[in-house]
């Protein structure tokens, strides 16, 4: 039915998962207090409805959905709202953000009503959206706002290729709660009415991979079938036909674990520019994701906690944690034993597309899989030179664009060739910057010009508007004018028909 | 722009342009080991001369530009120096040599702006200059000192280097490219010349005249791979611009076995080989898309071909691999990728739902 299509480009970085990947999930110490960030997702901040000195519990709605594409925000502990004010949050600005700090007293939930497989495909994305569940892969986008467009999507793809370095939160997710995450991939169902659900999930967690084939052979009633060889990729998908689920391995790659280049690799498709998956019928979720749904969904527990792996060389015992959102980096770090003077740089995110992050008092939140303490020898040192033009960058990109004239324009202030060569499909993936051996800080170069051109589109939306107010300005005076105009007129005739009787 | 913050990725590869440099002059090692075994010392103080001209023409250069001296690092004149002299015959006079370096640099890469702006492969321009300049001094080709028996000692070798000794009758000969068009021009068939002069095991190991670094096809191949194993160059250049000059001699030479000489000929003697490992696939002055590099090389190879065959020179891996680095920009601008989510004409694919 489907077909691999390899991605373009791509590289192969270090993996340093090993540092990670043989420590189990450990539950975060619960922290004496919590940042909670009212703008985690992608769209509008909430709307905080909870005051100072109120007393919250753990899964209380604090702050509510802002918007359309915007998301609720829980309390991740119970106790008292203490602040409700600006805080340094986990993003590359450095900028302070609106946060709700609370104080810890205890650990009371308040959970949702349970729901089960039988409940509406509506009432169940109303559950998403009562539990502020959003991607936890990255983007965080509203997750109720992905499953609306439900009528559109013929394919569920549950990513779980996890291609960032030194991460490996999804991967133990799957070795250890591969149950919960089938019952999630199965309320998604419910919702969707997909006619296929691939999952897909790199060759390096082989282990992942095994516990996952057992637990989906186990649901099938043990029984897959059509496993497929696909030649010269020498990877398999598995056909769980009673589940209507398939597990495909894919290649390890980076940065195969994007949403547009996994339903490359998984089903050829390409997601036409500008759009987003579902306007193909596609919808990508990660795997996190799928297992907060089943959360939420069954056990009525709203997205207060998160699994974020904890590691880097300047940490001593790196590992995967389970931790409450909201909880500042500090203590997780303290957790996993990071030794301060050996940090380096400290990332929110992977080693390819996190931030730096100046302090460790950032809390950690819903897209945050991965906390790095990188000492000195494992960050790139080399200063840039000028490009050499030696095409490493082009071959390296798996969207087919062409950074080095990307970055020249950029440097030249000339976004729009920046544009021509390709600057709006950038994912800022960062493999060019990878290759250079300039060192070029290339996907500095992309964000500075996407933001300049966000920027100018913003100011000429202001500029239409603007015109737009004027010209429905001019448009009523008129029709007050020709109003008026015409009860003269009107007026007058009628005047001279007084006058002037025929 | 605000640069207080590092960016990501927080990962490389470490490669580095010095390294990839370096990598170069490492691929470089054998085939100058061989040639300076081969001709002696005054072959040793020639490539001297030229890498020092290049070098010395690099650091002024940057000093004029106001630009830091620490740029002479990245080792790439030194590396431009040692492939002009290899591509140069093995005795040329110190001049040559220091006019070389020289221009290579500073006409060659500097006048454009300094290394990744030059349009012309420096090396190639040189040597091409040289060669219209001084054909006589381009053309004297002698023979290695173990088929002349003539190896010149340490004055003789700085006198035919530095100073104007003449060389005793019968060291130098023609190359065999050469030997051949002046044959094809006395009337010896093809077939004849390639069986009484073309010895596919000479070519092979490197006993017949020719440049300083190019005579053994064996040790250019050898260190041609070892650039493709430390991922320096893919094997899209060098493959293609080779079989682009030797399907078609192949061909030529089946059907017309008295005129052309086959493809172990075309491929194994002259500087095909070397130009296609080390020259035409500088970095900075080939294409940069996988597709423009096959276009790039196909021109490089059946250009080389269609001038040893048909123009008045017999070698023309200069000319050719110049034609095609004035060629590159266009390639560079027609031969982009296929973006993700757009068409060939770069519009959005079409929303359809699969
Ligand atoms: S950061 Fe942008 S230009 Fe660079 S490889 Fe990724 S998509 Fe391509
Ligand atoms: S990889 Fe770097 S040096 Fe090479 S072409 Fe791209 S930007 Fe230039």
């Amino acid at each position: 039915m489907f077909s691999f299509a390899k991605i373009k480009g791509g590289i192969h970085p270090d993996e340093n998962k090993h540092l990670s990947n043989h420590k189990p999930i450990a539950k975060a110490l619960l922290p004496d207090h919590v940042i909670i960030p009212l703008s985690q997702h992608l769209g509008a901040p909430a709307n905080p409805i909870v005051k100072v000195g109120d007393s919250v519990k753990t899964g209380q709605v604090i702050a509510e959905a802002g918007g359309f594409v915007s998301a609720y925000i829980h309390s991740s502990v119970s106790g008292e709202v203490k602040d409700i004010g600006e805080y340094p949050v986990p993003h590359a600005s450095g900028l302070k953000n609106l946060c709700i700090k609370i104080k810890r007293h205890g650990d009371e939930w308040h959970y949702l009503p349970r729901l089960s497989l039988e409940s509406s495909a509506d009432i169940l994305i109303e559950r998403l959206r009562e539990a502020g569940l959003t991607g936890m892969g990255g983007a965080s986008f509203p997750s109720n706002i992905k499953y609306l467009a439900k009528d559109k999507i013929h394919t569920l793809i549950v990513n779980a290729a996890e291609c960032e370095p030194y991460i490996t939160a999804d991967d133990m997710l799957m070795r250890e709660r591969a149950e919960q995450i089938i019952s999630g991939i199965k309320i998604a169902q419910k919702i969707l009415k997909p006619k296929s659900v691939i999952i897909g999930v790199e060759d390096n967690k082989t282990e992942a991979i095994k516990i996952l084939k057992k637990a989906l052979a186990k649901e099938n009633g043990d029984k897959s079938s059509g496993i497929r060889r696909v030649w010269p990729l020498a990877n398999s998908t598995t056909f769980y036909e009673n589940l209507q689920i398939s597990l495909a391995v894919v290649p390890t790659k980076y940065p195969t674990g994007g949403e547009k280049q996994l339903i490359q690799v998984l089903t050829g498709v390409e997601v036409p520019s500008g759009e987003l998956p579902s306007s193909v019928g596609f919808l990508c979720q990660n795997i996190a994701t799928v297992a907060a749904i089943s959360d939420a969904v069954l056990e009525g527990m709203p997205l207060v906690k998160r699994i974020v792996t904890v590691t880097g060389r300047a940490v001593n015992s790196p590992g995967n944690f389970e931790a409450r959102l909201g909880t500042p980096l500090s203590e997780l770090l303290d957790q996993a034993g990071a030794d301060q003077d050996k940090v380096s740089r400290l990332i929110a995110g992977g080693p390819m597309m996190g931030q730096v992050m100046k302090t460790t008092d950032v809390p950690l939140v819903k897209g945050c899989g991965g906390i790095l303490a990188l000492n000195e020898q494992e960050i790139p040192q080399a200063e840039s030179s000028p490009c050499v033009k030696c095409g490493k960058c082009v071959n390296a990109c798996p969207m087919g664009l062409v950074p080095l004239e990307m970055a020249r324009h950029t440097k030249y202030k000339d976004y729009d060739g920046a544009v021509d060569f390709g600057l709006t499909d950038c994912i800022l993936c960062g493999s060019c910057a990878y290759v250079c051996p300039s060192h070029l800080p290339l996907v500095q170069y992309f964000q500075f010009a996407k933001g300049e051109l966000k920027k100018q589109s913003d100011q000429d939306r202001r500029l239409d508007y603007t015109r737009q107010l004027s010209e429905v300005k001019r448009a009523r005076l008129k029709k007050e004018a020709d109003a008026k105009a015409a009860a003269k007129a009107a007026k007058a005739k009628k005047r001279k028909r007084t006058t002037n009787p025929a | 722009m605000q640069e207080t913050l590092a960016c990501s990725p927080h990962a490389h590869n470490s490669m580095t342009v010095r390294r990839i440099m370096l990598n170069v002059c490492l691929a470089l090692l054998p085939c100058t080991a061989w040639g300076i075994y081969s001709y002696g010392l005054p072959a040793l103080l020639m490539l001297l001369t030229t890498v020092f001209a290049a070098v010395a023409t690099e650091a002024f250069c940057l000093k004029l530009l106001k630009q830091p001296l620490t740029r002479l690092q990245d080792s790439s004149a030194v590396l431009t120096g040692w492939l002009l002299a290899l591509s140069l015959p093995p005795w040329a006079p110190w001049w040559i040599a220091v006019v070389g370096g020289f221009f290579a640099i500073a006409i060659g890469k500097q006048i454009y702006g300094g290394i990744g702006q030059n349009l012309f492969n420096p090396a190639m321009l040189a040597r091409v200059a040289l060669l219209i300049s001084f054909p006589l001094q381009m053309t004297t080709w002698p023979l290695p000192t173990f088929v002349s028996g003539y190896s010149p000692g340490i004055f003789e070798s700085f006198g035919i280097i530095f100073g104007n000794t003449a060389l005793p009758d019968g060291v130098t000969g023609p190359t065999i490219l050469g030997n051949f068009n002046t044959e094809a021009s006395l009337g010896t068939s093809a077939t004849d010349f390639f069986a009484s002069s073309f010895s596919l095991k000479d070519s092979f190991f490197g006993t017949t005249p020719g440049s300083l670094g190019e005579t053994s096809a064996l040790l250019v191949l050898l260190g041609g791979i070892w650039l493709i194993v430390s991922r320096v160059i893919t094997w899209h250049i060098p493959v293609i611009m080779t079989l682009s000059a030797g399907v078609p001699a192949l061909l030529l030479s089946l059907f017309l076995p008295e005129k052309f000489l086959g493809f172990n000929f075309h491929v194994f003697s002259g500087g095909l080989l070397f130009g296609a490992f080390f020259i035409a696939t500088d970095l900075v002055t080939s294409p940069a898309s996988k597709v423009g590099q096959i276009i790039y090389a196909f021109g490089c190879g059946f250009i080389d071909f269609i001038i040893r065959v048909w123009a008045g020179f017999p070698e023309g891996i200069g000319f050719s691999v110049l034609f095609m680095n004035a060629l590159t920009p266009l390639i560079d601008l027609y031969c982009r990728p296929k973006i993700y989510g757009r068409n060939l004409n770069r519009q959005p694919m079409k929303k359809n739902l699969v």
